[in-house]
């Protein structure tokens, strides 16, 4: 149980970091994009590079809202004891067959 | 699955937006002060290396450019740099001045936003390793023939160079083709907006002796 | 080649299509080589000793693009989808969307490979660094790219697996990004956007295309292969979502610090410095989390040799990364930049790390792909020892010389002074380059020794089987 704590706090600290260190890079560029775009000067050709970013990554913020909203974080270490289960289903299974429009056992519910 | 096709829908759309935003609302943004000059506008005086080169290659100069002229510059300057992009050029030598390291004593002049500010700069040639100097302010630093006898054999100049030799820029008589002299004229030109002092006194290999 | 696997019987389809998995690692093994040969005679330039002097087809500016351009889209890009092609179909249990497309695109790819050498060479490259792709083959590239996602994206989709392991996380991330980075790349700098603000949008693509298309298909097939390759699962998936998340919020922002000092605005090249370091914490997640999966099996090191060429890649990955959140500093940029330090480091993250890791999925993948295992256990030990060594050598001796460079340009020494001091530190990398290339010779000689050995049952080469190291 010891080493269970330990990972969790590994994993805390490691989400806080993240969003501390990079949330702050994150804030900075953006005001300083807000201050550039405002001054009518050359030096908004920069903001080209960020404004690329930022609609870039539009997609991602929704893709992290989907995901939480739809519960994929809800028993988060699930997919990799799965993935270990897949690899020997896979392989029991006569190794490499599929069969064409057959529904695949083992799936939901598998949880 | 329709939770992961409407969430495909939602990245799809902004997908879209981005393709609007990147050719609808950046140029705009891009523009909206300093105007991307054409070649035409940019070339506004002709420096006198390219007057030059058509006097000590006269024959050539002729059947390749015809006469000196901002025509012809502009020709010359644009077939030089599709030539330093096809050989890339780019990739030993960089194409801006950093205000730090000394630079504007070794180079000359800082770069500033401005300069690239133009079709000879679609695409940019900052660069990214410095084998050889860097160019941005070449203009005048060596002659004409330095440079032809440079790229026709560099270790003939500068005994220490790496650089490649390029006797494909000359013809069977070891006269200078079209691309030779475009190269030469493109070289000559970068930086002729911006030199202080014409000469040696920014060029710190000069002041050192050696090869000059 | 004699058919490896269970041959499918009517109605039902193979949920991996082995015989493409097997032709894209040929490919990028052919890439691979190729690469590697550009990358030597550029090398020998520098000892004014170009084997292919005065022919202008083979001009070194032009032979490096082959270098760089062949190892990207060639050899990593390759790898990646026969990587790719064998971990979706077994984390979704769906086969992709079709073989044929699945053929398609790996003769288009090919295809785009081979224009871009001969364009390259006939002179038609893109002043675009990882970008020198023709302009005509461009489109090309684009209309692979998005059959590719097509193609592999529908298994996700259609997967009833409950909750995406993180590799598919990755893989669907890399899918997005992919086409837009490349485009972006290829196309706004080259006919849109002139000078500076073309610039910042070059150092975003170079990043970009490590960061959006190279990392996250590489950590995803790392988060596949190494747990399989241990039979245990990894340490905590929490932590690599976490990984994950950044990795999409923080990577895309950093272009910038490619040109530190530009004329780019200092803001945007201040911003990129903070993003790089913040991704550093991002990129520690997947160091952590890789010695915590082997922690309790660090035998595994020794006794497979698979594994060994991923814990190797790893530790190059937490030296290159510490090494980048200072070299990003610019302290640091007012020496080593246009350094060779900077080769360097490219060369350890794109061949030290990922390239190792594509060592350790050959390893698995090609005796599977054949149906026979390794046939040269020795060779393949001596091979990671040459390949190991070679790089090792390469890096410290590039390093070391961007040190040299740098602090003999701002002591405003004679520029000829720089080019003297470096011709030692060039034969070494030259050396280093033939190491590397001795070391690849037998891995190839091994690929074709094993493929031309008498097929053992089907199925008797299981991911994970020990290679004898």
């Amino acid at each position: 149980m010891k080493e269970r704590s330990v990972r969790g706090l590994i994993i805390v600290g490691f989400a806080v970091a993240v969003l501390v260190v990079a949330g702050l890079g994150f804030a900075y560029k953006m005001s300083e994009f807000a201050v550039t775009i405002m001054k009518d000067e050359i030096e908004g050709f920069g903001a080209v590079a960020i404004s690329i970013y930022l609609v870039g990554m539009v997609p991602i913020l929704f893709f992290t809202l989907w995901a939480i909203a739809t519960g994929r974080f809800r028993d988060i270490e699930h997919p990799k004891y799965r993935l270990l289960e897949l690899d020997d289903e896979i392989e029991r299974g006569g190794g490499v067959s599929y069969r064409v429009g057959a529904t695949v056992a083992g799936g939901r519910g598998a949880r | 699955m329709e939770r992961f096709g409407a969430s495909f829908l939602i990245a799809g759309i902004v997908t879209f937006l981005l393709g609007f935003f990147l050719q609808g609302v950046m140029p705009v943004l891009t523009l909206r002060k300093v105007p991307v000059a054409t070649v035409e506008e940019l070339v506004q005086t002709i420096p006198p290396e390219f007057s030059d080169l058509a006097e000590e290659y006269p024959v050539e100069f002729e059947r390749a450019f015809g006469e000196v002229s901002l025509a012809s510059l502009v020709e010359a300057i644009e077939l030089g740099k599709e030539n330093y992009i096809a050989e890339a050029c780019w990739h030993c030598h960089s194409q801006f001045v950093r205000p730090v390291s000394k630079e504007n004593i070794r180079f000359g002049p800082v770069s500033t936003p401005e300069e690239y500010q133009n079709l000879m700069q679609l695409p940019h040639l900052f660069g990214t390793r410095r084998v050889g100097p860097d160019l941005i302010r070449q203009a005048g630093k060596h002659s004409n023939d330095w440079h032809m006898a440079h790229f026709y054999e560099p270790r003939n100049i500068a005994p220490y160079s790496v650089m490649p030799a390029y006797p494909w820029f000359f013809d069977e008589n070891k006269r200078p083709t079209k691309r030779a002299l475009a190269l030469v004229a493109y070289v000559q030109w970068l930086g002729s907006w911006a030199r202080e002092v014409p000469g040696t006194i920014y060029n710190v290999d000069a002041m050192r002796g050696g090869d000059q | 080649m004699t058919p490896t696997t269970i041959p499918a019987s009517a109605g039902t389809r193979h949920l991996v299509n082995l015989a493409l998995v097997r032709w894209h690692l040929t490919a990028s093994a052919v890439c691979y080589a190729v690469s590697l040969l550009a990358g030597l005679a550029y090398a020998f330039q520098f000892n004014n000793l170009y084997p292919f002097a005065g022919i202008e087809f083979l001009s070194p500016g032009r032979v490096r693009m082959v270098h760089t351009n062949i190892a990207a889209y060639g050899f990593i890009a390759n790898a990646f989808i026969a990587g790719l092609l064998f971990a979706i179909p077994r984390l979704t249990k769906r086969p992709i969307l079709s073989d044929a497309l699945g053929w398609v695109i790996f003769w288009a790819w090919q295809l785009v490979l081979t224009l871009t050498v001969i364009g390259v060479l006939a002179g038609f490259g893109q002043a675009i660094e990882w970008g020198e792709t023709p302009v005509f083959v461009d489109p090309l590239v684009l209309v692979g790219l998005v059959l590719l996602v097509v193609n592999m994206t529908v298994p996700i989709l259609q997967s009833t697996e409950q909750g995406l392991y993180v590799s598919l996380w990755y893989f669907l991330a890399a899918f997005a990004w992919t086409g837009l980075v490349y485009f972006m790349g290829n196309y706004l700098p080259q006919f849109w956007i002139p000078g500076t603000a073309g610039a910042a949008i070059t150092g975003l693509f170079i990043h970009d295309l490590v960061g959006l298309f190279v990392t996250p298909i590489g950590w995803g097939l790392m988060y596949f292969f190494v747990p399989l390759l241990l039979r245990k699962p990894i340490w905590s998936h929490a932590l690599s979502l976490i990984g994950f998340w950044g990795l999409a919020f923080f990577y895309p922002m950093q272009g910038v610090h490619h040109f530190l000092f530009s004329p780019i605005p200092m803001y945007a090249q201040y911003g990129a410095i903070v993003a790089t370091i913040a991704v550093e914490i991002v990129v520690l997640t997947v160091i952590v989390n890789f010695f915590g999966t082997l922690h309790g099996r660090a035998d595994a090191i020794r006794g497979n040799l698979a594994v060994r060429w991923f814990f190797t890649g790893i530790i190059f990955y937490a030296i290159t990364c510490f090494q980048c959140a200072f070299q990003v500093t610019l302290t640091f940029q007012k020496i080593i930049h246009f350094t060779d330090w900077v080769v360097g480091h490219a060369h350890m993250v794109m061949y030290g790390v990922f390239g190792f890791w594509i060592m350790g999925m050959f390893i698995e993948l090609w005796p599977r792909c054949i149906g026979r295992p390794w046939a040269t256990p020795r060779l393949l030990t001596a091979h990671y020892w040459l390949t190991f060594v070679g790089i090792v050598i390469m890096v410290l001796d590039l390093t070391a010389a961007g040190l040299v460079q740098g602090f003999s340009w701002a002591g405003l020494s004679h520029w000829g002074e720089s080019v003297v001091a470096s011709m030692p530190f060039w034969w070494v990398r030259t050396v280093a380059g033939l190491i590397i290339i001795a070391g690849q010779g037998l891995f190839l000689y091994s690929m074709w020794a094993t493929a031309r050995r008498p097929a053992t049952e089907p199925g008797m080469v299981r991911i994970g089987t020990p290679v004898e190291a």
